[in-house]
């Protein structure tokens, strides 16, 4: 069985504050995008050059759009366990999260490998996939050990 | 005895109710609590996301308070002379967005011979890029051999070698690939001469009140990083038809 036991509740909270942390810098990736900024470099941030590149989009929706809604998908979906503590929502987040950790891993790859540039909101939005997918995996690995 | 059972009867009735006024009110506790928790949670990620929007639209450029110096004597430039666009670039040969723009530059000139001149101006971002200032320096000592634009193709084409490389002689070794003298390269790289002429670029920009690179001026009016080469070439058709 899969159950929140009260010496574990701030795992939940963690799960929050990451997928919210990602919500943020997506939204944020989003908004710059719908503004129209072309990459350059500036006095003050660095140069954009990830989030200006081929691989920021899928077709015409730009990928930090799909960010937003993967990260509120998930903020709801934990918030909705906080309140209601329903397991299926931790399930269905866990689904969402191994899609999540697969995108995460192939952009982080794409910004080292290929385009050879990083950019620090993308990078917060995938690292918190991945530690979101871990914490969620703390907790399944809880459940198989309860069920066998 | 009546009054007993009847003192009985009420008691019960009395808990009865008390409990289920209890039960009442710690259902509308908890209704009041998750109204609470998920009130808070929307109004949060309500406000963060019209605070993100805000601070995007704050640090969005300002196309106004731009104004570009003439093209001068001493600029570098290419293409025809009396081409209808004037094309002016203030960049930073070790800035990646740069680099992204060189080719697309490249590619318009390319398609454009006569209708586009293009002028290149060294804005170095010293702040952020270190080796940005003797990369133009490297150009301009190339230029005083008459090879600034080959230079200039080879500082973007080889940017992330030299940006995390030993800079200096790596701008010596592609002044050899180039064929040029390189005992006067290495001479005039570090000379006055080069760094004022890089250092007038960079005050003529800041004059302009430009804080990123790439920044293109097109017939003396600034405009917005074109995202695609179809959208720059889309702005210079434009401008011949008019």
């Amino acid at each position: 069985m899969l159950y929140l036991r009260n010496n574990k509740k701030y795992i939940f909270w963690l799960l929050v504050f990451f997928s919210f942390a990602g919500f943020l810098s997506a939204t944020y990736l989003t908004i710059e995008y719908y503004l129209g900024k072309a990459p350059e470099c500036s006095l003050f941030e660095g140069c954009d050059v990830v989030a200006k590149s081929k691989y920021s989009q899928v077709g015409p929706i730009p990928l930090a759009l799909l960010g937003v809604g993967y990260f509120l998908s998930l903020l709801f979906l934990f918030l909705a366990f906080l309140d209601a503590k329903k397991e299926i929502f931790l399930k269905l987040a866990f689904v969402l999260s191994c899609v999540g950790v697969l995108v995460a891993t192939v952009l982080i790859w794409l910004q080292f490998a290929v385009i050879g540039a990083f950019c620090v909101y993308c990078l917060v939005s995938d690292i918190s996939s991945i530690i979101i997918f871990l914490l969620l995996l703390t907790q399944i690995k809880y459940k198989f050990k309860n069920t066998t | 005895m009546a009054n007993k059972k009847l003192t009985k009867k009420e008691r019960y009735e009395i808990k009865k109710q008390e409990k289920l006024e209890g039960l009442k009110k710690l259902e509308q506790k908890q209704k009041a609590k998750r109204f609470l928790f998920w009130g808070v949670a929307l109004l949060v990620i309500g406000l963060s996301i019209w605070g993100i929007a805000n601070w995007a639209m704050r640090t969005a450029p300002d196309y106004e308070n731009k104004t570009v110096q003439e093209v001068a004597q001493t600029d570098w430039t290419k293409g025809n002379p009396q081409a209808p666009v004037t094309l002016i670039e203030y960049s930073d040969f070790q800035c990646p967005a740069c680099a992204s723009f060189f080719p697309v530059v490249k590619q318009l000139l390319e398609d454009y011979p006569d209708e586009v001149r293009f002028v290149y101006r060294h804005f170095p971002l010293r702040s952020i890029h270190a080796k940005a200032q003797l990369a133009g320096q490297a150009a301009e000592a190339a230029g005083l051999q008459d090879m600034f634009w080959e230079m200039h193709d080879m500082l973007f084409i080889r940017q992330s070698e030299w940006s995390s490389g030993n800079h200096k002689d790596l701008f010596i070794a592609y002044a050899q690939e180039l064929g040029l003298d390189v005992d006067k390269f290495k001479e005039d790289l570090g000379s006055s001469f080069t760094k004022d002429r890089v250092d007038q670029d960079f005050i003529s920009a800041q004059q302009a009140n430009l804080s990123s690179t790439p920044s293109f001026f097109v017939n003396g009016n600034y405009i917005q990083n074109p995202r695609t080469y179809e959208e720059f070439k889309d702005m210079i058709d434009a401008l011949l038809t008019e």
